[in-house]
C-alpha cells in the first residue's frame, strides 16, 4: 500500500474521524473485515467514492435504512475527513482465497477487464476513474447484491452503472462477483 | 411484575373468562401493565401477554444512552427456535419461500395477495434468486391452513408494496398497487390469479429513494385514495434554506410541511380514486409504512417509525390515528413538543406544541411496519376492534428490540394507548434473527396472517379457547 498522504494522516488522527471509524467498525469490521459478507469492505476503499456514498446516503439518493441514518451522524463538513480516514486504513485480506485458483472463462475475464478500465487502482490507490470503487478483494455477496441493485434500479446514484449492467445475465454477474472477490 | 409471572396471571385470567366470566377483569389487567421505563426493554424482556404503556411523560432525553449501531444478522430458523404466543393461540406456517414477503391483503373471494417488494435482496444462504418486485397470489385450502395454488399476479415492478382493492365491497374492479415512483391499478375480478390486462397509471412522479414503502388504502365509501410517502432521510439534516414565505408554503404543503428534497415527504397524501384532486392529508409522519383505514369509522391509521440516532430509548415509534390537516412532528418535533434541532433550514420553534399526539407509543426503534384491526370471529371476543402491528425490529439500539407482533387494545374504536407482546421468538442470541415481522392481516374467518422477510414465511395465527 502507498504511504498515506499528509491529509490522510491528519484525517486518521482527527478525533472525530477516529471515533467514526470505530462506529463504522460495528458493522464493517473493527479491522476492516465485515462480520457479514453482504456488507462491503470500506477500509482502503477510494476516498472519493466513500465520500460520495456518504453524501448520497444522507440525501436518500442511495437507499439503505441503516446507512441513511448513520451517514447523518457525521457533520457534513467532516464527511470528507471520515472518507479519507477510512481510505487510509489497510484493505483487509481477501476472504475468497479458495476461488483464486479457479480458471475464469474468457468471457468473465473480458467482462472484468472492461470493469477495470474505470475500477482499477493506480499506484497511489485511487481508481483510474476518480470515484469508482475498488472491486478487487471486495465481498462477493456484496458485489452481486449491488450489481443486481443497479440492474433492478434499486440503486441509481451513478448514471453509468445501470446501463452498463442491464443486459448482463445473473450468471455473468455472479461470475464477475466471484472473480473480483478472489483478486 | 416479572413477565413470566404476568404470563401466568394472564393465563389464569383467560381461563376464568373461558369458564364463564363474561368480560375480562379489566381492572386487574390495568394493574399489571408495565409502565414508563419498565415498559421499555429489549428482546430478553419480551414475553407473551406482557402489557406495556409508554406515555408522553416517559419520553427520555436525547442521548441519555449513546446511539448504537447494532444491525441484526439474519439466519435460517435454528432447529431449536420456537415461536411464542399467548395461551389458546397457535402459530403455523401458512406459506414458505415467499421471498421478501411484505404487505398482505385478502381479496373478497378469499385469495391472499402478497407483495414481494425485493424478493432477491433478502434471501438467506447461498440460494440467490434475484428478481424485481412482484405480487403473488396464494389461494388457501378449504380449511384455510395451507396454500393450494400459487400464481404470480404481476412481476417486474420497482418495489411494489401497498395494495388495495377498489371499489371497496364484494366486487372490486381494480387492484391498486403503490410502488416507488407511482401508483398503478390493474383490472381485477374475483378469482383472478394473474393480471388480465395492462395497468393504468393513477399517480406518477412519486419520489424515488430514501424511505421507499408506498402504502395505499381507500376510505370505506371508496371516494378517497390514501397514499403514504415516507421521508427521504432520517432527519432532513441537509435540507436547504427554508422557503422565503413559510406561511404560503404551509398553505400548499400543510402545517410543518418540509421542503427541498423532502417536499411532500413524510406525509399521507389523498386523491380521488382516478388519481386526481391530490392534496396533502397529513404531515410530519416520518414513515407511515402501515397505512390502514379503520373499517368501522373510516379513520386513517399509520404505523410509523420515528427518527434515529438519539439513543436507545428515544423517541418512541408510534401507531396512531392520523387526522386530516394535522402535523405529527417530523422533522422538527417529536411527540408534540420535543424539539429536534438537527434538520437543515434552522429551528422551527413556531411548531412546538403544534404536533398532534400519537395514540400508542411503542418502544423506540421497534420499527412497526404493517398494522390491521381485528374484525372478530375467532380471537377472544373482547379483542374485537383491537389493532395489531408487526415490529420489524431494531438496529439503532444496544440490545435488539421489536421482532414481534403486538396487540393494541381499543375501546369504542379508540386505541387506549397500551400494547401487548403477542407473538415473538424470532431472535437467536444478541446478534442474529431468523424472522423480521412485516405485516399483519386478519382474514374473513377471524384468523390472522403475518409475514416476515428474512426467510420469506407467512404464518397463520388461530385461536381456540384454552
Amino acid at each position: 500500500m502507498a504511504p498515506p498522504t499528509q491529509a490522510q494522516t491528519q484525517a486518521a488522527t482527527s478525533p472525530t474521524a477516529t471515533l467514526n471509524i470505530h462506529v463504522c467498525g460495528e458493522c464493517h469490521g473493527e479491522t476492516g473485515a465485515p462480520k457479514d459478507a453482504k456488507l462491503p469492505i470500506i477500509w482502503g476503499q477510494s476516498a472519493a467514492y466513500l465520500e460520495k456514498q456518504l453524501r448520497d446516503y444522507r440525501s436518500g439518493q442511495r437507499e439503505n435504512q441503516i446507512m441513511n441514518s448513520m451517514a447523518e451522524s457525521v457533520p457534513k463538513k467532516e464527511l470528507s475527513l471520515l472518507a479519507q480516514a477510512l481510505a487510509s486504513q489497510p484493505w483487509p485480506q481477501p476472504k475468497l482465497s479458495d476461488n483464486s485458483a479457479q480458471s475464469w472463462s474468457s468471457a468473465t475475464q473480458a467482462d472484468a477487464q472492461f470493469c477495470l478500465t474505470c475500477h482499477a487502482q493506480n499506484t497511489s490507490g485511487e481508481s483510474l476513474y476518480k470515484g469508482a470503487p475498488r472491486l478487487n478483494g471486495q465481498n462477493a455477496d456484496y458485489l452481486l447484491d449491488q450489481m443486481m441493485a443497479w440492474v433492478n434500479q434499486d440503486r441509481s446514484n451513478s448514471e453509468v452503472m445501470g446501463p452498463l449492467l442491464k443486459n448482463k445475465k445473473k450468471e455473468q454477474l455472479q461470475a464477475l462477483s466471484l472473480y473480483f472477490a478472489s483478486h | 411484575m416479572r413477565p413470566t409471572t404476568f404470563r401466568l396471571h394472564l393465563q389464569r385470567v383467560l381461563c376464568a373468562w373461558a369458564l364463564g366470566a363474561t368480560t375480562l377483569p379489566l381492572t386487574l389487567l390495568a394493574q399489571d401493565v408495565v409502565k414508563g421505563k419498565d415498559a421499555m426493554g429489549d428482546w430478553h424482556k419480551d414475553a407473551p401477554g406482557v402489557m406495556r404503556l409508554i406515555t408522553h411523560d416517559d419520553i427520555v432525553a436525547p442521548l441519555e444512552s449513546p446511539s448504537a449501531a447494532n444491525r441484526s444478522t439474519t439466519v435460517a430458523k435454528p432447529s431449536d427456535a420456537q415461536i411464542k404466543t399467548m395461551a389458546g393461540f397457535k402459530v403455523d406456517v401458512f406459506a414458505s419461500n415467499v421471498d421478501g414477503a411484505r404487505v398482505i391483503r385478502q381479496s373478497p373471494n378469499g385469495d391472499i395477495f402478497v407483495s414481494q417488494s425485493r424478493p432477491g435482496n433478502v434471501r438467506v444462504g447461498n440460494g440467490y434468486q434475484f428478481e424485481k418486485g412482484k405480487i403473488t397470489v396464494l389461494r388457501p385450502s378449504a380449511d384455510g391452513r395451507q396454500v393450494q395454488k400459487t400464481e404470480t399476479f404481476v412481476a417486474d415492478l420497482k418495489d411494489p408494496y401497498g395494495m388495495a382493492f377498489y371499489p371497496p365491497g364484494p366486487n372490486p374492479q381494480w387492484l391498486y398497487v403503490g410502488m416507488q415512483g407511482q401508483v398503478l391499478r390493474y383490472p381485477y375480478r374475483n378469482g383472478d390469479m394473474k393480471s388480465m390486462g395492462e395497468p393504468e397509471v393513477i399517480v406518477s412522479g412519486l419520489p424515488i429513494g430514501g424511505h421507499w414503502t408506498r402504502d395505499v388504502g381507500f376510505s370505506p365509501d371508496g371516494q378517497t385514495l390514501y397514499l403514504a410517502v415516507g421521508s427521504a432521510s432520517n432527519i432532513a439534516i441537509d435540507m436547504e434554506d427554508r422557503p422565503s414565505d413559510l406561511q404560503a408554503w404551509q398553505k400548499t404543503h400543510g402545517l410543518g410541511g418540509a421542503w427541498g428534497n423532502e417536499t411532500d415527504r413524510a406525509t399521507v397524501l389523498a386523491y380521488s380514486p382516478d388519481g386526481k384532486n391530490r392534496r396533502v392529508y397529513a404531515t410530519g409522519v416520518r414513515n407511515c409504512s402501515g397505512l390502514t383505514v379503520q373499517p368501522n369509522t373510516g379513520v386513517v391509521f399509520c404505523a410509523t417509525n420515528e427518527r434515529d440516532l438519539l439513543g436507545d430509548n428515544t423517541p418512541p415509534d408510534y401507531v396512531s390515528s392520523i387526522k386530516e390537516g394535522h402535523f405529527y412532528g417530523w422533522p422538527w418535533i417529536y411527540h408534540q413538543d420535543h424539539e429536534d434541532l438537527r434538520p437543515g433550514g434552522g429551528p422551527r420553534p413556531d411548531l412546538k406544541g403544534k404536533a398532534t399526539a400519537a395514540d400508542v407509543l411503542i418502544q423506540p426503534h421497534s420499527a412497526p411496519l404493517g398494522m390491521d384491526f381485528n374484525p372478530g370471529g375467532m380471537f377472544p371476543a373482547q379483542w374485537t376492534g383491537d389493532a395489531f402491528s408487526a415490529l420489524h425490529g431494531s438496529w439503532n439500539r444496544a440490545l435488539h428490540t421489536g421482532y414481534k407482533i403486538i396487540r393494541m387494545p381499543a375501546k369504542a374504536n379508540q386505541l387506549v394507548g397500551t400494547y401487548q407482546d403477542f407473538v415473538m421468538g424470532f431472535t437467536a442470541g444478541e446478534d442474529a434473527v431468523w424472522g423480521r415481522p412485516v405485516d399483519v392481516k386478519f382474514l374473513k374467518d377471524g384468523s390472522m396472517l403475518f409475514s416476515e422477510d428474512v426467510n420469506g414465511t407467512i404464518y397463520r395465527v388461530t385461536y381456540s379457547k384454552p
